[in-house]
């Protein structure tokens, strides 16, 4: 809370930017759910699928952090059905 | 027939059988009557399939009387999990909606154990779809909770619950599980059995229910660490049905078993934030392995090793269900959880599927460097004894457990076997799992037999604790029909 209280504004101003476009971002992938799933019934539904995507997002996040050298590696060749080892 | 039957590991019933000290059909009718006895009773069984089990125990008796003989499992009952194709019997995948499933053709591993001459008792239980919709009791289950045979009031684990519950309960000498991400593993360590996971592509799903199609393997359950040998010798094999089986023949080394010299690498840290007793067991099993063997403290790479388990999981098993879970279809499984738990996997991009692919290369690659040189990296199986078998998960089973060497195992496709190696909290079994190098399968099951041999916990049984009044152990098929 201090550090929030003592930052620059720009930067209390670009981190709730994000949030906010997190939330967006969740609603509108909650939304396309719901869209490809009729049965997804009410509220809570869609909270409870909201939880799921956050913690996809945070999974994807985390993956994406993490350095990659090269593109040109095989990227299958351990796991690809048919690959011996 | 002797109650001590219930007991003995494959090998020693074999020699048994072949001295001609019990038959096959004997056998089996005592694994028959546990199967509805113990087995309907901790609800570890679905279908018991006695028909053809006395059918296949009367021809391995003429076969082993006229002196053919088809190794090891000939005159062996054995049960499979329920997402294993069988004829004869429905393929439920332990799922209400799958509950009249019928395959015309079986699955090449009954066909592979048939043609050892072992037989088919039971179809045993699973957590619905085994649990790749997502699940968050224990109860997400066709036939209800799994009970663990050393307290019926707490859980077998998953997926494969009705094969660790069975043999652990003396119903079966072994059971065939799979394991996408520990599914093998976890019961194993829950029931006090040994759970062998192998080498991915050793042995043929063609007609196991597919959850992810790069992840899901098969491995037995049995008594003894030698058994999962024994048992994956009969198994393992190239088959053209499923391309992603190896051209490579597999040979169990347990006839020259090794005892002494193995190399251990102990993963660092491995015993914190874990249950005060398995910390204690797990220390106690490092005195064992140094016994037998070095032990160095190693540390796995760095790797977002759950970030990529559950991406993968996700876009592998919402493809394979793309059909039912569009149809809304989950509403009709058990577990709440599951209703819409897999929907969100329909939005995993394309790009992080493929990155978690990428990083997992790299992950296996280093997993495999580190392990090829021990003949085995141990761990606890898991944090936790058994859970109470009413509850949800929350807060009994914290992410504390420690699964980043079972993730890199998973990841990596290689081989990783669970051994009971003690009691815990409420004399519940607690587990090591020792895991190699791809294709290292003879370096871990070795390594793991002579830790159950220097341990001494052989003689250890499930009590039964906290059975209903009434509870027995072995029952005709219409009283296990009518409990």
């Amino acid at each position: 809370m201090a550090s929030d209280i003592t930052a620059p504004r720009t930067v209390r101003a670009a981190a709730s930017q994000r949030e906010n476009d997190a939330a967006a971002l969740i609603e509108l992938m909650g939304g396309e759910v719901a869209l490809r799933h009729p049965h997804v019934l009410d509220d809570a539904d869609h909270a409870a699928i909201r939880l799921v995507l956050l913690a996809q997002l945070r999974d994807a996040s985390v993956l994406r952090r993490f350095p990659l050298v090269s593109a040109n590696e095989p990227a299958f060749a351990v796991v690809l059905p048919g690959t011996d080892w | 027939v002797s109650d001590a039957l219930s007991w003995l590991s494959i090998r020693e019933l074999s020699v048994l059988l072949r001295r001609g000290a019990i038959s096959p059909v004997e056998l089996t009718q005592h694994c028959l009557a546990r199967l509805e006895g113990v087995g309907r009773g901790l609800n570890a069984v679905v279908t018991i399939t006695a028909d053809t089990a006395l059918r296949e125990a009367r021809l391995a008796e003429g076969e082993i009387a006229a002196g053919l003989d088809r190794g090891p499992l000939h005159g062996i009952p054995y049960g499979l999990k329920d997402v294993v194709a069988a004829t004869g019997a429905p393929t439920t995948w332990g799922a209400a909606p799958f509950r009249e499933q019928h395959f015309e053709r079986e699955a090449t591993i009954v066909g592979r154990l048939r043609g050892a001459g072992a037989i088919l008792c039971a179809k045993l239980a699973t957590i619905e779809i085994a649990g790749g919709m997502g699940y968050d009791h224990p109860a997400a289950c066709l036939t209800g909770a799994t009970l663990n045979p050393w307290d019926m009031t707490r859980w077998a684990s998953g997926s494969s619950s009705g094969p660790g519950a069975a043999v652990a309960a003396g119903a079966l000498p072994f059971a065939i599980g799979s394991d996408t991400s520990g599914s093998i593993l976890f019961p194993a360590a829950f029931t006090g059995v040994a759970g062998l996971r192998a080498t991915y592509g050793r042995v043929s799903r063609a007609g196991v229910m597919a959850l992810a199609w790069t992840l899901d393997r098969l491995g037995p359950m049995c008594r003894t660490a030698d058994d999962c040998g024994l048992v994956l010798e009969a198994i393992a094999g190239h088959d053209r049905a499923d391309p992603s089986t190896l051209r490579r023949s597999y040979a169990y080394s347990g006839r020259t078993p090794r005892r002494r010299g193995f190399r251990f690498g102990v993963i660092g840290g491995a015993d914190e934030g874990i249950e005060p007793e398995i910390a204690a067991n797990f220390r106690a099993s490092l005195d064992i392995l140094a016994r037998i063997g070095t032990i160095e403290t190693v540390q796995l790479p760095e790797f977002p090793y759950g970030e990529m388990v559950r991406t993968i999981v996700a876009a592998e098993a919402y493809s394979a269900f793309e059909d039912f879970i569009a149809a809304g279809r989950t509403a009709e499984l058990t577990a709440e959880k599951a209703r819409l738990f897999r929907l969100a996997s329909a939005l995993v991009p394309a790009h992080d599927y493929i990155r978690a692919q990428r990083i997992r290369r790299i992950a296996a690659h280093a997993f495999e460097e580190l392990a090829g040189h021990y003949d085995g990296l141990v761990a606890p199986s898991l944090g936790v004894v058994a859970i109470p078998a009413d509850e949800a998960f929350e807060p009994n089973l914290p992410a504390a457990s420690p699964r980043p060497l079972n993730h890199a195992g998973v990841l990596a496709g290689s081989p990783t076997i669970s051994v009971m190696n003690g009691l815990g909290a409420g004399g519940l079994p607690s587990g090591l799992q020792f895991a190699g190098a791809s294709l290292a399968e003879n370096a871990i099951i070795d390594a793991a037999a002579a830790f159950e041999a220097e341990a001494g916990l052989a003689s250890l049984r499930p009590t039964f604790k906290n059975a209903p009044p009434g509870w027995r152990e072995t029952a005709s098929a219409t009283e296990g029909a009518r409990a």
